[in-house]
């Protein structure tokens, strides 16, 4: 049966398809999706910058000598002195430009050793350092060489310094 | 329900095939085509729309983090040199790979001559070929910036906001330099003839176990001895208390026994000089390339005396010239890696 109302229809329909088809690929193309799968770029360059800080903050200056985390480490002692010039150092190094703080980076420092008595893992959180709440953070890691002893009673000792990075 | 509206609904009802021709309507072939066609062309386009999915700052933030990884943690790469292969700042036109590391055990220590090499560098073509890799043309901004307020160093075109970015915490590693006060011992009341030495020893220099990224290399990194605070006035030539009267570089074998002059170190291009401004310090600098400092010639001669004789003075003694004596300064530095 063919009719005007027949053809009527058949219009409708090419228009309608191509309207969606139209619609649908504008929609697609013209969209920048933010995949969570993106996320992890960000973190892996902080994190990336978080190891490179702490690698040169142990790289000894001179021939023999101690490197900076070395010898802020061994300052500690029981009476929790502070080791602001740690974090000082590390948002330094953090920095864009060298030398200017940058204000969005937190950091936060734990010491972890092993107590070799009882073979037990002990721990001591870095006094000075940001307030860590719930915020999304990378944590980078680095061996240290210490002769502290706040940090067990062996002479010499390589202890974990574990330092948490986030952006507010 | 009543049987009139039974019979009713009966008589409206209209069979469900009403042409039994057996020919399909051409609403139904126009309906059915349209769709295959919608159909077929949106399935072939879903590989093109699935483009607009894939981030394109991934592709570049991985290129700038490889970049950045090649150039802080890898010594480079030349074909000039097959001892040497490291050593890539002295051969412009045959350049592999680009690298700063001073070495490929001490990721993040750089080596100045090569930062100073590549920075300098005036061909963006070379760098790209040995430095991005891939088939396809990335822009590059590689920006280098020692401390707060010094000029930083870009190698590059003007970056836009979107761009891959990789950031490099490094350590630049200055050439060895020795600083020696004649007014301390050795030097001072040492009871000599006058007589002094600096020695550059291979067996000491070149110790595979003394494992450091602080390691000295004269032949690539030269030389440069700096002594200090000679009481009196000095003169190269004359001079009424101290001068200097000859200064001379001589190669010994391992055992001392055969010994190979170099010639004396006080004409151009391997020079002695006053400080103009102090001259109660002389300078000596080597700078890289100079022969007795080749692997050939420290290979049969590895102990490299320089030796200066003073007149009027009791100076006497060698020094080393060795990790402990020499002063390397690691400067801290930023390196930024912005690929688009």
């Amino acid at each position: 049966m063919v009719n005007e109302a027949g053809q009527l229809y058949t219009i409708e329909a090419i228009s309608a398809g191509i309207l969606m088809l139209v619609t649908a690929y504008l929609v697609l193309s013209t969209t920048n999706l933010y995949t969570p799968g993106d996320r992890h770029i960000n973190d892996m360059q902080l994190k990336q910058i978080g190891n490179d800080a702490l690698a040169m903050m142990d790289a000894p200056d001179t021939y023999g000598g101690t490197g900076n985390l070395s010898r802020y480490l061994n300052s500690i002692d029981e009476s929790e002195v502070s080791v602001a010039p740690l974090y000082a150092e590390l948002h330094n190094s953090l920095a864009k430009t060298p030398g200017v703080t940058p204000d969005n980076l937190k950091v936060n420092g734990t010491v972890y050793w092993r107590d070799p008595s009882d073979n037990s893992v002990m721990s001591r959180t870095l006094e000075g350092g940001d307030i860590y709440h719930r915020e999304n953070t990378v944590t980078v890691h680095r061996w240290v060489l210490t002769n502290n002893s706040a940090f067990g009673d062996n002479p010499t000792k390589t202890v974990l310094l574990e330092v948490r990075i986030w952006r507010v | 329900m009543t049987d009139d509206n039974i019979v009713m609904h009966c008589r409206e009802s209209r069979p469900l095939i009403f042409n039994d021709s057996g020919a399909l309507s051409i609403d139904f072939i126009a309906g059915f085509t349209i769709f295959m066609i919608v159909f077929i062309i949106v399935i072939t386009m879903i590989s093109g729309l699935l483009i607009g999915l894939q981030s394109k700052t991934i592709d570049y933030d991985a290129v700038a983090y490889r970049t950045g990884v090649i150039l802080a943690e890898d010594p480079g790469l030349t074909s000039g040199d097959p001892y040497n292969p490291t050593r890539w700042e002295y051969y412009d036109d045959e350049i592999v790979r680009f690298g700063l590391a001073s070495s490929r055990d001490y990721p993040n220590i750089l080596s100045k001559r090569k930062v100073d090499s590549f920075f300098n560098q005036s061909v963006p073509a070379i760098q790209q070929k040995t430095m991005m890799y891939g088939d396809y043309t990335y822009f590059f901004n590689i920006t280098l910036e020692k401390s707060f307020g010094s000029s930083p160093m870009p190698v590059g075109d003007t970056y836009p906001m979107k761009s891959g970015f990789a950031r490099r915490i490094i350590k630049i590693k200055e050439p060895s330099s020795m600083y020696i006060n004649a007014s301390d011992p050795p030097l001072a009341g040492a009871g000599g003839d006058g007589s002094f030495s600096v020695l550059v020893d291979a067996s000491i220099l070149y110790d595979q176990n003394a494992r450091t990224p602080l390691v000295i290399d004269p032949y690539f990194d030269g030389v440069s001895i700096h002594i200090e605070n000679i009481d009196g006035t000095l003169n190269l030539s004359k001079g009424p208390i101290i001068r200097l009267t000859s200064a001379e570089v001589i190669g010994y074998n391992a055992e001392d026994t055969i010994q190979n002059p170099y010639g004396s170190i006080i004409n151009y291009p391997w020079t002695v000089q006053t400080d103009p401004g102090n001259i109660k310090k002389i300078s000596t600098t080597f700078a890289p390339g100079y022969p007795a400092f080749s692997s050939l010639n420290l290979s049969v001669f590895p102990k490299v005396y320089i030796k200066y004789i003073f007149s009027n003075s009791t100076f006497g003694g060698t020094i080393v010239y060795d990790q402990y004596n020499v002063t390397q300064p690691l400067i801290p530095a930023v390196m930024e890696v912005r690929v688009w």
